[in-house]
């Protein structure tokens, strides 16, 4: 029984003691890496980073910083990440002056503590200019050709389907009722119509009914998206073809909604 | 109860040792685990009581007692740690700054070695140490701006030591032995459970 005991406690402190200490505490904590920082078409800027190591723990919480001082610290403009096969990514949106430098750093944590990875800097961050062929009233929409004639639209923000397609609703008490689907997130830039209700990325399918007629448009037509803050969107088609009835003659649609 | 068996256990010590038999070892001492991430290997003295193997065969087991007084070192000069915090400002991972300003333990040992291997003047053995002691810890944990867990004090220790080595007898008097230590303990305050490895180099002298 005592020998039992004894060999039991020795076997205790054996294995208890056996994690050797690393050679260098810096293995302890995570490495990352920020991979980019790249300007989107609507301003905001794609930040992506890469877990190196894990460190001797587990990976608690990864993400950027940004600030416009060259070594951004943890809490400037922290966006926390998910981590996904070993990279991890956050989108900054809004309010960066053209005129200035912004740095990007990513940091990840673990039980041990924290560390940094490098930091990149971007400089003119701007939205790419969208300028759509026409310019129709705000908040207004034709299905037969030229200027928008029904008015006073009320918009929702995009909403994202359990599809994965992004939808936004246009509807106004004396015109049609417009809906656009999206096949990847609303964000600056042009969308191309696709006549089916599956669009891919960039890609959107424009339907609406006004009383009897129920139409789509054909596809291959171009819809200028601008986007103003978050949620919100100038948004223009100009001239696009539709077949009312699925008949051999064209009519033209034309719409611009602006807000949410 | 514990204050009997605590009464009954030096007894037998002192039955079986005697202030004319001294050890000193020199050891390198490896903390493990999280200990071991925090605090830097270092060197030091145990000074003793210890028993000696009887040249008959019958008497394998022989009694420690000793002291060991311990400086730890920490790895860096300040550890940068996380906290999560869930506020009115939203989720935010929230970097703090921890710094030991002192860690020092003092332990006081005592335990039994048995002789597996039992020769003339060689032995190989194995033991096992009860450990009591303190510790006087400062350390500063600030996180800015959300919370500041600096600490000054410390608290009791209590734990165990297992051990194999190998003793030469050089002379009737004297032995030289080259052992190592696993052991593990818990200190009470600031909450810690602390393992270590050491090896180490020891002299022992009987004087009769």
């Amino acid at each position: 029984m005592m020998n039992k005991l004894i060999v039991s406690l020795a076997f205790i402190l054996v294995m208890g003691s056996c994690q050797l200490a690393l050679n260098d505490v810096q293995d302890y904590f995570p490495k990352v890496s920020t991979l980019s920082a790249i300007v989107q078409a609507d301003g905001t800027v794609l930040v992506e980073g890469s877990i190196d190591a894990e460190g001797a723990a587990a990976i608690g919480y990864v993400g950027f910083c940004c600030s416009t001082k060259q070594e951004p610290k943890m809490l400037d403009y922290q966006m926390i990440s998910n981590v996904s096969e070993g990279k991890f990514s956050a989108i900054y949106e809004g309010n960066f002056q053209p005129d200035s430098v912004y740095y990007f750093r990513s940091w990840a944590s673990n039980d041990y503590g924290y560390a940094y990875g490098n930091t990149l800097s971007v400089s003119k961050i701007i939205a790419t200019a969208v300028t759509p062929p026409c310019t129709l009233v705000a908040n207004t929409c034709n299905i037969g050709g030229g200027q928008g004639t029904a008015q006073a639209y009320t918009v929702t923000k995009p909403a994202e389907l359990s599809s994965g397609d992004w939808e936004m609703r246009a509807s106004s008490p004396n015109g049609p009722m417009v809906t656009l689907k999206f096949g990847s997130t609303v964000t600056t830039g042009v969308f191309t119509t696709v006549n089916f209700n599956s669009p891919d990325s960039k890609e959107v399918f424009v339907s609406f009914n006004a009383g009897f007629i129920v139409g789509s448009l054909k596809a291959g037509s171009k819809v200028y998206v601008k986007r103003i803050a978050s949620g919100v969107f100038d948004i223009s088609i100009c001239d696009a073809p539709w077949a009312f009835n699925n008949g051999n003659s064209d009519y033209y649609f034309n719409l611009r909604l602006k807000g949410a | 109860m514990k204050t009997l068996i605590a009464i009954v256990t030096l007894l037998l010590f002192v039955t079986t040792l005697s202030f004319g038999q001294i050890s000193i070892r020199v050891f390198n001492y490896h903390p493990t685990g999280e200990f071991g991430f925090v605090m830097s290997p270092l060197t030091s003295l145990e000074l003793g009581l210890q028993g000696r193997f009887s040249k008959r065969i019958e008497r394998r087991w022989r009694a420690n007692m000793s002291l060991v007084y311990l400086r730890m070192k920490p790895r860096l000069d300040v550890f940068p740690v996380a906290g999560f915090a869930v506020d009115g400002k939203g989720s935010r991972v929230i970097p703090g700054l921890q710094s030991f300003q002192k860690y020092n333990i003092a332990q006081f040992i005592f335990g039994y070695d048995y002789a597996i291997v039992h020769k003339e003047k060689f032995n190989f053995y194995a033991g096992l140490d009860l450990l009591g002691g303190a510790a006087s810890v400062d350390y500063e944990l600030v996180y800015p701006s959300w919370k500041d867990e600096t600490y000054q004090g410390g608290g009791v220790m209590v734990g165990l030591r297992a051990r194999l080595g190998v003793e030469y007898a050089i002379s009737d008097h004297i032995g030289v032995c080259i052992n190592t230590n696993r052991s593990g303990f818990y200190l009470r305050e600031p909450a810690a459970k602390l393992w270590a490895i050491d090896y180490g180099l020891g002299v022992r002298y009987t004087f009769n």
